[in-house]
């Protein structure tokens, strides 16, 4: 797991919502931008989308499941721009990874119930 | 010529917000302006035109619903509670009544049909047989489109083809239990593509013309190095029934009006005997409208070739397996659409079917005709070429034109023409079969189409005139006539139809009044040679006690004489 990888993540993740935005309204692919919060450049369906793209992004390429739409109700400050909504992503997939057996290093598919 | 966006009502029972979004963001013309209505008030949206939405007049409307918020019995059945089949149906009557209702106040309604969250498995293995989820909703979307045949211009889309580019992220419970959205973004954007596709072809922009290459993109190898005999083509191989397969998704769209055209660096003997005596070739030398086969720029070719076919750039689309010539093309004619191709000719077929570009309303006479038209066309070139005179050889083709006034037997052919005749047409109007149709009831107004044949073969329904009486008057509202025929003398004898019209409506003076376009200069240059008085350059003007006599070499054939 290396944290640049991460912050790749986040950047296409933003390339994609950018494609949903107003082109007065999209996102520069910095971590200084702020998301949440005072200053904040995202409407509450934009912060929904930008998690929703961003979760299934790592599904894809970690094979893992993340919700960060929690992260709000931990701490305001982990989505407030998206060098923290990285760091934090990092955090959670670096936990996940702690675990044994909760994190497969292909884009294999969670297993479905049978 | 109208360059404002359109603007598209989108009606659903979900939070259409991300549709919107991608809706008004796409960069593909037309433009789209989005009004979105209270989400979850489908039918009281579609019958009341006093809500907000329809205050902003729309263009057009996507009512796309899940069919569990619009028809509660459906949900019922997913309950497991058991529904008569009658009152499912009654439902899904009543909702096309509605989507019926709304249709009169637009150019077009589209409806995707009903699909079902990609996670349900119902009864499983039982889950199609009758009175369950899957059976279910194929009868309801069935009958949707069946309630929906006879208006014309409600269009029903195929919503399942757009989960399929969802994947697996397609039903999205993330986005619906946080947002209303019960779909991922790539059926969105699926979705608008089709969309889009649909609207152009309402706008008479769908493409007539495919283009190709030879060696390696209509059959497999170097014909000038390998022969015709030895070409990858047909046969038990992989590559060689790909390219069989190729030829034979071509040749059924020139069965829907779509003409094939040749643009390769080849001698040209050489690659006709290979048209011709290749025995796996489906494509035959009679299923090609035209073709230059050289050694000059592939770019210039194009151009001549889509000139001699009487097509604008921007009917064709060029297939070439050489990513070098794509780009050359693409670069110097921007109108002309260059799809990326693959490198595997396995993937020939699927490419050339996944193509939007070719959607339409519907198919008409004219249209299944083309290509012939086109051979024909290639026989009325040879004899020009013996001819003297224009007289002459316009009198040697036996030209009949028939004139017959609008009516529902031609309307929707009709309105194709007006929608798609860009060169010679006076005024460029664009209306849809309802508002043409609209257009022609009241008193003092008169449409007539006008049908082209002559002994090569039927150009079929090829011109379009219209006549509104403004007191002394007649102004010639409409006209105009395809490419395909123009300079044999039919526009002459639609003027002489039209005064001697204009006379028996009891007008002194016929007038037309020219609107320029970039396109419809060839128009001014007729009316400015047509005989007419013109005091503005604009304006063109006859007193009907004048006469204006058709030209000796076509026989008019007017409506009188069928009684």
């Amino acid at each position: 797991m290396d944290k640049p990888r991460v912050d790749e993540l986040v950047s296409s993740a933003v390339v994609e919502l950018n494609k949903q935005l107003r082109r007065s309204e999209r996102l520069e692919k910095s971590p200084a931008t702020v998301i949440t919060g005072e200053g904040a450049q995202l409407d509450s369906l934009g912060l929904i989308n930008l998690l929703v793209i961003t979760e299934q992004k790592v599904e894809r390429e970690f094979g893992v499941s993340v919700t960060l739409a929690d992260a709000l109700a931990q701490d305001a400050n982990h989505l407030h721009t998206l060098g923290t909504l990285s760091d934090y992503l990092y955090s959670v997939l670096e936990k996940k990874a702690s675990l044994p057996s909760t994190i497969t290093t292909d884009a294999r598919p969670p297993s479905h119930a049978t | 010529m109208d360059t404002r966006n359109f603007r598209c009502l989108l009606v659903s029972d979900f939070n259409p917000s991300n549709f919107a979004s991608y809706l008004e963001n796409d960069g593909e013309p037309p433009l789209l302006d989005a009004l979105i209505g209270d989400f979850g008030q489908v039918v009281p949206l579609l019958t009341d035109f006093s809500a907000p939405p329809w205050q902003h007049e729309p263009d057009f409307a996507v009512v796309w619903t899940r069919p569990e918020g619009v028809i509660p019995s459906f949900q019922s059945l997913l309950d497991f509670q058991p529904v008569p089949e009658r009152q499912l149906l009654d439902e899904v009557d009543a909702f096309a009544g509605a989507l019926v209702q709304a249709a009169q106040k637009l150019k077009a309604v589209f409806v995707p049909t009903w699909t079902l969250d990609t996670s349900h498995r119902g009864l499983g293995m039982a889950d199609l047989r009758k009175g369950n989820g899957a059976r279910a909703l194929l009868e309801m979307n069935l009958r949707l489109v069946a309630n929906l045949d006879a208006s014309a211009n409600v269009f029903p889309l195929d919503a399942q083809r757009w989960l399929v580019f969802g994947g697996r992220q397609a039903s999205s419970p993330k986005l619906w239990y946080q947002a209303k959205i019960p779909f991922g973004n790539e059926v969105f954007q699926a979705a608008v593509a089709d969309v889009k596709a649909a609207i152009r072809g309402l706008r008479g922009q769908a493409r007539k013309l495919i283009v190709l290459d030879l060696d390696d993109t209509l059959w497999g190898g170097i014909v000038g190095e390998v022969g015709w005999q030895n070409l990858e083509l047909g046969g038990h191989d992989p590559v060689g029934e790909a390219f069989r397969d190729f030829q034979r998704t071509l040749k059924s769209l020139t069965r829907r009006g779509i003409v094939l055209g040749i643009v390769s660096k080849n001698t040209e003997s050489v690659a006709l005997t290979a048209i011709r005596e290749n025995p796996e070739m489906v494509l035959k030398l009679e299923d090609f409208a035209g073709w230059r086969i050289n050694w000059h720029d592939k770019a210039a070719n194009l151009v001549d070739l889509v000139a001699e076919l009487n097509l604008g750039l921007q009917s064709a689309v060029f297939i070439d397996n050489s990513p070098i010539e794509r780009g050359r093309v693409r670069d110097d004619m921007p109108e002309v659409l260059v799809p990326e191709w693959p490198e595997d000719p396995l993937l020939y077929s699927t490419a050339l079917r996944s193509l939007r570009c070719f959607d339409s309303p519907g198919i008409s006479r004219e249209d299944l005709e083309r290509s012939q038209s086109y051979v024909a066309d290639r026989g009325r070139a040879d004899l020009k070429h013996q001819a003297g005179s224009l007289d002459e050889w316009l009198k040697s083709l036996g030209i009949k034109v028939t004139v017959e006034p609008l009516s529902p037997a031609n309307l929707r052919r009709a309105a194709q023409l007006l929608n798609k005749t860009n060169q010679l047409n006076l005024t460029t109007r664009r209306m849809t079969e309802q508002e043409l149709d609209s257009w022609a009831k009241p008193p003092g107004r008169r449409i007539w189409v006008f049908r082209v044949v002559d002994r090569f073969g039927d150009a079929g329904l090829t011109g379009l005139a219209s006549l509104e009486k403004q007191g002394d008057t007649a102004r010639i509202v409409d006209f105009l006539l395809s490419c395909r025929v123009i300079g044999r003398k039919v526009e002459e004898t639609m003027v002489a139809w039209l005064v001697r019209q204009a006379r028996e409506l009891g007008s002194a003076e016929v007038r037309a009044e020219y609107r320029p376009t970039p396109k419809n200069p060839p128009c001014l240059e007729f009316w400015q040679r047509s005989g007419f008085g013109c005091q503005d350059p604009h304006v063109f003007t006859l007193r009907t006690e004048a006469g204006y006599p058709p030209p000796e070499c076509v026989e008019l054939i007017t409506p009188d004489a069928h009684d």
